[in-house]
């Protein structure tokens, strides 16, 4: 089969899935009570106490740090899947490339995880 | 032309148009999440099916998401009051349009137009696999340390105020 | 007769499309439900642990309160508070529900029915696992955009807590299945399944061979570690105790739903509870053979309808022992610190799940 057949259904699940959620939502808003608006109902909830400042606040940069390994690491796996596949394969000839290469691989990038570690880029205590 | 490849490319191209243009930076943010899904299902039309979901995985669901986090960590999302377009942009346009020029000449000076079209090749995972482990193994630990030296930058820059006194 | 006959003439294509169309229509008509009930089965597991009635008075034994939960989302005023960002507000909890639904299309709930193409499968994707992974990522929008939108400083907090936790242990899910994909040698989740059902395919010819199959060719007892490291991810992934560090109610009241009422508060719900049991159905796929059972030849595809409808039961029955162990542990074990949290994932799981890759692969060499 065409490999662009294949991808129909998805495209049919995109359509019947964002029916569904935006449906639901344009449900809620034709069935829904219409109650009054007063000032208290419109402030941020905080418990009872009157909100003070912006509501976003700022935040760690840990979570921007977190974020970009995120980045690193994510292109990391996505290059361990083709390895993974044709590994069981490619081990009858050519079994110390395909290790090597990705052991090497694997412990360039170990060093940069231990010299984050090392910084305390994953320590969230202090 | 045709017409799936005609609606992703415009779909594209007006995520990217609308990412550098629009004055809220979240808005441009999700805009700039259009062009890289846009880019995807491109790959996915031309039978790459690693290649668009990498694209989904690394720039969609990781590098976006990098960008949003950047925006609300520096409460930056509230427009500012530049006009959008730089006082020279006159000039900009003019370099542009040379470039463009210029590669178009190139383009159509080359013999490269002469050769026949090869027929798109149908790359599965595992040839992909094969090929990254033979052909191209010097560039993927290239890559790997280019990985190693991003992540070794971002925790410097990160992490550079915790050396100081507080 | 005539109705075959209108069927026959369509051309392949067509009726691959048709197919598809009813696949899909019945695939979330069975889902629907399934969200719905597990609500009511969490309420009253959580009522029996914690030595409480639960709800059971509406219809027999409360079984009918999935509809009257529903109809309360549906009827409850639906308020768009003035200190929020409008267009955000409305497409966040969509954006929760919506990945949350499209995992749906990669995983092989069943053999097949009827004959051996209609495949139970929505769309049997050569980079099965890259695509549920791509979808998976998509889900920290809604989240992030829930708390950016709401405009409140809980709602916030929660969005960027729970975002930053999803990420993290996206990482180490997707390492997780490595050493699966080695053993298996594709990443189509059919192929997963053939192989844990003990049809491996030819180096040479790339023809599946049938090799002597039971329970232990189940992955799960071939990389116990990978999946142990990917239902803990599981949990966080899906934002459950323990790891329910966004909505955690004693410090951010709710997290970043606070400021959402009527559907779309229900639509997170819905999108979580559908994330619950699409990675029960992903572990059920990659670690505990799918729909088949290593008795009865239930490991083969069904040759007949009854079989067919078996295989789906069977993997209706596996998800739902996940089900009700995600909805079990919730109730046992108390919420994790967030550096806690943050430690396991980097620097407990990521190093293990690297060791596992490579202990894997010096294995694999040493056999071969």
């Amino acid at each position: 089969m065409d490999q662009l057949t294949q991808y129909i259904p998805v495209l049919i699940l995109v359509v019947v899935a964002v029916c569904f959620a935006f449906g639901m939502l344009i449900i809620s808003v034709l069935f829904g009570q219409k109650g009054r608006r007063d000032q208290i109902k419109d402030t941020p909830y905080e418990c009872g106490m009157q909100p003070v400042g912006e509501g976003s606040t700022r935040l760690s940069v840990k979570f921007y740090l977190v974020a970009m390994l995120f980045i690193l690491f994510d292109i990391e796996v996505v290059f361990l899947y083709p390895w993974a596949v044709v590994y069981k394969d490619m081990l009858r000839d050519h079994a110390n490339l395909i290790f090597g290469s990705m052991i090497t691989f694997l412990g360039i990038l170990f060093v940069g995880y231990i010299y984050a570690l090392k910084k305390g880029a994953f320590d969230w205590k202090r | 032309m045709d017409p799936v490849f005609a609606f992703l490319a415009l779909l594209t191209t007006a995520g990217a148009v609308a990412a550098v243009s629009l004055r809220n930076l979240v808005h441009c943010a999700l805009c700039l999440v259009v062009a890289f899904a846009g880019l995807a299902a491109l790959y996915l039309q031309l039978n790459a099916q690693f290649i668009g979901f990498a694209q989904i995985l690394v720039y969609v669901g990781a590098v976006a998401i990098l960008i949003v986090f950047a925006i609300l960590l520096t409460r930056g999302s509230e427009p500012g009051n530049q006009p959008i377009l730089s006082s020279s942009w006159q000039a900009g346009l003019g370099v542009a349009v040379l470039v463009l020029g210029a590669l178009g000449v190139a383009v159509a000076s080359s013999f490269v137009r002469y050769y026949p079209v090869s027929p798109a090749p149908q790359p599965t995972v595992r040839e992909l696999g094969e090929q990254l482990m033979t052909n191209y193994v010097l560039p993927l630990e290239v890559i790997g340390l280019l990985l190693t030296a991003a992540m070794i930058g971002a925790v410097i820059i990160a992490m550079h105020e915790k050396q100081g006194p507080r | 007769m005539n109705r075959m006959e209108w069927l026959a003439n369509l051309t392949p294509t067509q009726q691959f499309v048709l197919f598809s169309v009813v696949k899909i229509i019945f695939a979330v008509a069975i889902l629907m439900p399934i969200i719905a009930y597990a609500v009511l089965v969490e309420r009253r597991l959580c009522a029996f642990i914690q030595d409480r009635v639960g709800p059971n008075r509406v219809g027999p034994f409360g079984l009918l309160q999935p509809l009257a939960d529903g109809a309360k989302a549906i009827l409850k005023e639906d308020f768009t508070p003035e200190h929020v960002r409008k267009v955000y507000y409305w497409l966040a909890p969509a954006l929760c529900m919506i990945p949350a639904l499209l995992t749906l299309a990669v995983i092989p709930f069943g053999s097949n029915l009827g004959n051996s193409n209609n495949r139970m499968v929505i769309a049997d994707l050569n980079v099965g696992i890259l695509y549920t992974f791509g979808i998976v990522s998509l889900g920290v929008y809604g989240i992030v955009l829930a708390g950016y939108a709401a405009n409140s400083k809980y709602s916030f907090l929660g969005g960027i807590r729970s975002s930053a936790q999803m990420i993290s242990y996206e990482i180490a899910m997707g390492m997780s299945v490595i050493p699966v994909f080695m053993l298996v040698g594709s990443l189509n989740l059919s192929a997963v399944i053939d192989y844990q059902a003990g049809r491996i395919p030819d180096p040479e010819t790339g023809r599946l061979i049938q090799h002597s199959s039971g329970l232990l060719s189940w992955l799960v007892f071939k990389q116990p570690l990978a999946f142990l490291i990917f239902l803990v991810a599981a949990f966080a992934e899906t934002n459950r105790l323990p790891f329910d560090l966004p909505e955690s109610e004693q410090e951010l009241v709710g997290g970043y739903n606070t400021e959402y009422s009527s559907m779309k508060f229900a639509l997170f719900f819905m999108g979580e509870y559908a994330n619950v049991i699409l990675s029960s159905a992903m572990m059920v796929t990659l670690f505990f053979g799918g729909w088949t059972l290593p008795v009865f030849g239930l490991e083969q595809p069904a040759d007949s309808l009854g079989k067919g409808l078996l295989h789906i039961g069977i993997f209706l029955g596996k998800m739902a022992a996940f089900l009700i162990l995600f909805i079990w542990v919730r109730w046992m074990l108390p919420r994790f610190r967030y550096d806690q949290l943050m430690d396991l994932g980097w620097r407990r799981f990521i190093p293990l799940a690297l060791a596992n890759i490579v202990v894997t692969a010096i294995l694999l060499w040493v056999r071969a």
